[in-house]
């Protein structure tokens, strides 16, 4: 009887291991983890499109008061609509095959840095896969709440004799935003907790005290700014 | 006596799968697109052949070359779309040390992807040659299927930011991720 016991134990040993141990691939499946899509409209989708084929490496915000001190407007508001970004001209073949930006158009509920009324649009270029449209990403898109800590970038080049070149359905003047990597939070109605667009949550430890919605995202960089 | 023996096996087998650093967290694979073969051939562009250390991409390319079953070819400068990794050195903007980003696609596969390196915002901080190299090889990680797991999932070269210290395993990718690429080229 206990010989049973204890060979039961045994196999239950070996299943935990190869639980721990065990690797999650599928070699049936070659699609990405994170390009599995879904039906639903969510700020999960969105990430998933705009990374799709695109990995970037940033230097991260520190803190929310890092975030402050960095950002030149930080705003709340409704994703409105998602537009081409920003292209290239001059020697633009110096700066990549494929232009890896894309508009967001945030329409403004408050602002911490910078003066935008509440109803301004904002227009923040997002790094973006060049597999995805931004027409794409518009449809799943519209409606999610964000937080955005931008920059701004009039007058950057990425190479000498690259021009840059403003889309037209964002102004032709004023500032040239962009988001930080780690610096844009969405959340919609199927969401559970707030979706980086290249970012992860897990990476809001620390100083940040581990945000999980935008609400409480947006409470700490609140905080922060003072 | 028979019971003692199980059970102290069935314990080895527990500890043992909590200490085996190589085996430690599992990661889905592939993250990102699969490159289209097991050879990783890779060019210049001309802003990059220019830049202040074009060496890091070589060092990366060999890299992936002597710790994998995958191999690597340079082809020189530029000029072949289907090349599977195009390296650019530019001012992205913003605080991007490096992206990548398949340009052309070959079904579920990545055909051709740009690396894009920034040395200024890789310079940042301290020990620049080793964490312009954990930087390159972070970035052909991705075009073999790795996202950002680490440190998450174990202490590798796909991990974000600054170079966390010289330890040599923030510029390899760790045993977990190499099983993946030999199971799979």
């Amino acid at each position: 009887m206990f010989k049973r016991y204890a060979q039961g134990i045994l196999v239950g040993s070996v299943a935990v291991a190869l639980l721990l141990t065990g690797c999650a691939s599928d070699p049936q499946a070659e699609a990405p983890a994170g390009e599995q899509q879904t039906n639903r409209a969510s700020a999960t989708e969105l990430a998933d499109m705009t990374t799709r084929g695109l990995e970037v490496d940033y230097d991260r915000l520190a803190s929310p008061e890092a975030a402050v001190a960095a950002s030149k407007l930080i705003v709340r508001g409704k994703l409105v609509d998602v537009v081409e970004g920003i292209s290239y001209g001059g020697a633009a073949e110096q700066a990549g095959r494929a232009n890896p930006y894309a508009t967001f158009v945030i329409e403004t509920n408050a602002s911490l840095k910078g003066s935008e009324a509440k109803g301004t649009k904002v227009y923040a270029q997002v790094n973006k896969s060049s597999l995805t449209s931004a027409a794409d990403l518009a449809k799943i898109g519209k409606g999610l709440d964000v937080v955005a800590v931008l920059d701004d970038i009039s007058g950057w080049t990425p190479a000498p004799g690259v021009t840059v070149v403003r889309p037209a359905a964002m102004p032709a003047t004023g500032p040239l935003y962009l988001a930080f990597p780690d610096g844009l939070w969405a959340q919609g109605v199927t969401d559970k907790a707030m979706v980086g667009m290249h970012a992860r949550t897990g990476e809001l430890a620390g100083a940040w005290g581990t945000p999980q919605t935008v609400d409480q995202y947006w409470t700490t960089l609140e905080k922060a700014a003072g | 006596m028979l019971r003692t023996r199980i059970a102290f096996i069935a314990v080895v087998v527990l500890v043992g799968s909590l200490l085996v650093p190589g085996q430690a967290m599992a990661t889905t694979y592939p993250e990102t697109r699969l490159p289209d073969n097991g050879n990783h051939d890779y060019c210049f562009t001309t802003g990059f052949a220019n830049s202040r250390d074009p060496y890091t991409a070589h060092y990366a390319m060999r890299t992936l070359d002597s710790t994998t079953d995958m191999t690597s070819t340079y082809v020189g400068a530029c000029n072949n779309n289907n090349t599977d990794i195009w390296w650019f050195a530019l001012d992205l903007a913003g605080t991007v040390r490096g992206e990548w980003q398949c340009i052309i696609t070959s079904s579920t596969r990545c055909n051709s992807a740009d690396v894009r390196i920034d040395f200024d915002q890789i310079d940042i901080g301290d020990n620049d040659i080793a964490d312009r190299d954990k930087t390159s090889v972070h970035e052909v990680g991705h075009s073999v299927g790795f996202g950002h797991h680490s440190p998450a999932a174990h202490d590798c070269a796909l991990v974000s930011g600054e170079l966390p210290s010289l330890d040599i395993k923030w510029r390899r990718y760790h045993a977990h991720d190499i099983a993946h690429i030999n199971a799979t080229f």
